[in-house]
């Protein structure tokens, strides 16, 4: 979108676009700094604690946020610099779903490794088949769709609308 | 966007396009009738037939969950069926605009909408969760949601403004 051939119309709109992706894209950076320090001292403090599971889980969590965020913060620089539909800001969409994803299925186990060490799964042993078989099933079902549904339905948004993109890029080239 | 009128990639990309939303539509479309079915049953727990064993487990938000026998509280129940009305209306949006892209209409104002609805349901969602947790007297800082719902509305926003330069772009030529 070239802001030369543009009505004041436009121009006002991309205006107001670029003023929110500015603010949000400061966010979203700044964000990215706390998660990464937040996760980094955790780490850092891993061999000294008493309690260095928990200090790596945390570490992992906020790792992973401040990855989300810097996507997020490339995304809205893509749509600050006017790439509303281009093809670098659907791969930084591409890549939040990727990395919420992955954030998901790291809660996947960590609740799997916490259940197996709170002795959930022995409680489940001791009731009858059924109910076992329900609340295992339960479990994990509620663990996959929860932690893995967000990623899954970002990656299909940016899939088809890459997809509609290079649809509507080769029209105009046939024309 | 025509369908007769695109040319042969265009058209492999539409019918992979196509194939996928078959997937996903089979998906969303099980998950759903397996909710709806274990729902049930739990439902006729509440009522008092007993299909489910004793010590079952419900959750409801990740504070708030209950055992069969169910004795569950009216807003706890009012909350939980808002939670499953919302999920519902997620997943009929989504049938929705599933159907929008299979018919080619990639970036029209009718998507947009869709999106922003999404994003509502995802924060009253979350909402809904965090009400259920506080009626348990549990208290889970828990941003993920409403991070995610506030980025599909602000995505749809640009999405709808883009939309709209370009078309009094094309008009304006």
């Amino acid at each position: 979108m070239n802001a030369t051939t543009m009505s004041p119309n436009d121009r006002f709109r991309m205006g107001r676009i670029k003023k929110v992706s500015t603010v949000l894209k400061t966010f979203f950076l700044i964000s990215a700094a706390i998660f990464g320090v937040i996760g980094t001292f955790t780490f850092a403090d891993m061999s000294m604690s008493e309690h260095s599971g928990l200090s790596f889980s945390v570490g992992v969590a906020g790792v992973g946020h401040a990855v989300e965020c810097w996507f997020a913060y490339r995304l809205f620089s893509c749509y600050a610099d006017g790439g509303l539909f281009s093809a670098k800001g659907i791969q930084w969409m591409r890549l939040i779903g990727f990395a919420s994803l992955l954030m998901g299925a790291w809660n996947i186990c960590h609740t799997l490794s916490l259940r197996l060490h709170d002795g959930y799964f022995g409680h489940v042993r001791a009731m009858p088949l059924m109910t076992g078989v329900i609340l295992c099933f339960d479990l994990i079902l509620f663990e996959l769709v929860f932690n893995l549904a967000f990623g899954f339905v970002i990656i299909l948004i940016a899939w088809i609308m890459d997809e509609g993109r290079k649809i509507q890029e080769e029209q105009e080239l046939t024309v | 966007m025509n369908a007769t009128e695109t040319p042969t990639s265009a058209s492999l990309r539409l019918n992979r396009i196509s194939k996928v939303i078959k997937i996903v539509r089979l998906l969303i479309s099980s998950s759903l009738l397996l909710m709806i079915f274990v729902s049930a049953l739990y439902f006729a727990d509440l009522l008092g037939f007993h299909f489910l064993p004793a010590g079952v487990k419900i959750s409801f938000s990740p504070g708030s969950s209950f055992s069969t026998p169910l004795h569950i509280p009216a807003a706890v129940l009012i909350l939980a069926f808002t939670r499953a009305g919302l999920i519902l209306a997620g997943a009929l949006l989504l049938f929705w605009w599933l159907d929008l892209v299979e018919a080619g209409d990639f970036f029209n104002r009718q998507s947009a909408r869709y999106f922003k609805w999404l994003g509502w349901l995802l924060l009253i969602d979350w909402l809904t969760a965090r009400l259920l947790d506080a009626l348990a007297r549990v208290f889970i800082l828990d941003v993920r949601e409403i991070v995610i719902g506030l980025l599909i509305l602000l995505i749809a926003w640009i999405m709808d403004e883009g939309r709209k330069i370009q078309e009094e772009q094309e008009l304006t030529v």
